[in-house]
């Protein structure tokens, strides 16, 4: 392949995993990684160096129209940030002293159970009769958006803080430890204990990433492991993506979004359990 | 689900939640749309600096690029953290804050590692 059709590749491959990581509110890394080692043939930690870009990409591309849209709480990211960075923190620290093998099994069980809540709800478009904890109303962990899918406004609550800070801690610390399922993890963790609106779940999870992605991704350069002439395009790609699936996502009905939810976390579920059985 | 939005100042509180969220909305969504768009400048002439002439600097205006990208989350981490505190909100200035120590301790953990 010429130097030109290669990185004309990479970044079509980009652009669907920017699009598809951005309506999901997740990095893409699942695409990109594999795309890069299977298909290319780059070296794992070339492709995962790329995919560290390519989620702070996706993040930063998709973050301009979900924060127009006013889908976006920053209040909430800013408050879940705080557990998702303490968990990648602490992750590096813990890694030797939990069995790796129990928490891929664990952590494959946990994205089965969200799997199955996501299709037992998927034909809720809001969730309805939240009742905010006090923690939530403190921080005032609330908002409002306009559904275009709808044609109305929609004002929520969030409920469950503490639960949700705990588990977007596990989600940072699950990232770091396993490498999988940062992202995946964080929309059902907003979805079913906060009880957020699915879409502002998404486009929350999907702004909260791009600060973990932040950390790892400078210590990617520093070790020079970020070669710009594969990071460079699969930014590139995944940005145009991101902007083109956040402009789609909206206009995309909630329970909608579940369902393409529900095939991607039994996929992370069957790989996680894969990989703590041959572990 | 209410169908209707809260009607703004109606509470004083209220409005002040409702103007802090906006400011801090609109400084993180304009410093957002910059980072993307001069990242994006810098890597697309890069790559095309590279693949179609021989000067020598391509890679190194892509990197300048990713270097850029990388930046644009925490800057706006940072951004959110003096509006808060301008604002008066310092329980959520203290959230940005600590969000920051976090990624800083990772990264030099990162580099330790």
């Amino acid at each position: 392949m010429t130097p030109t059709l290669l990185t004309l590749s990479v970044l079509g491959t980009a652009v669907a995993a920017g699009l598809v990581g951005s309506m999901l509110g997740l990095g893409g890394g699942i695409i990109i990684v594999p795309a890069l080692t299977l298909l290319f043939g780059y070296d794992f930690r070339t492709a995962v160096a790329a995919s560290a870009v390519s989620i702070i990409a996706t993040s930063t591309g998709a973050a301009v129209a979900y924060l127009r849209d006013h889908i976006t709480n920053t209040r909430v990211a800013m408050f879940l940030e705080v557990g998702s960075t303490l968990g990648a923190l602490s992750g590096a620290f813990i890694a030797g002293y939990l069995p790796t093998r129990f928490l891929f099994i664990l952590f494959s069980i946990l994205m089965a159970y969200s799997a199955y809540a996501m299709f037992r709800a998927r034909k809720t478009e809001l969730p309805e009769g939240v009742v905010p904890d006090r923690v939530s109303q403190r921080l005032q962990l609330r908002g409002s958006y306009y559904d275009k899918a709808l044609g109305r406004t929609v004002s929520y609550h969030a409920t469950g803080a503490i639960p949700g800070l705990l588990l977007m801690y596990v989600s940072g610390a699950v990232a770091g430890l396993l490498g999988v399922g940062g992202g995946t993890f964080k929309v059902p963790a907003m979805d079913i204990v906060m009880r957020l609106p699915i879409k502002v779940s998404t486009a929350t999870s999907n702004f909260m990433i791009g600060v973990t992605a932040a950390a790892t991704a400078s210590v990617y350069f520093v070790r020079g492991d970020v070669d710009p002439l594969v990071a460079g395009p699969v930014a590139l790609g995944v940005l145009g993506g991101a902007l083109l699936g956040s402009r789609l996502m909206v206009k995309l009905k909630g329970s909608t979004l579940r369902l393409l939810f529900v095939p991607l976390l039994l996929y992370v579920a069957a790989q996680m359990a894969w990989k703590g059985v041959t572990y | 689900m209410e169908d209707t939005r809260t009607p703004e100042g109606s509470r004083s509180p209220e409005r002040s939640v409702a103007r802090g969220v906006e400011q801090v909305e609109l400084a993180v969504s304009l410093l957002l749309r910059l980072g993307t768009a001069v990242s994006a400048c810098l890597i697309a002439a890069g790559l095309v600096l590279f693949l179609a002439t021989p000067v020598s600097f391509g890679p190194a205006l892509v990197t300048a690029g990713l270097v850029t990208l990388v930046c644009t989350p925490l800057l706006r981490v940072l951004a959110a953290m003096v509006i808060y505190l301008r604002l008066g909100d310092v329980t959520y200035g203290v959230i940005c804050l600590s969000v920051l120590l976090f990624v800083l301790a990772g990264f030099l953990l990162g580099q330790t590692h």
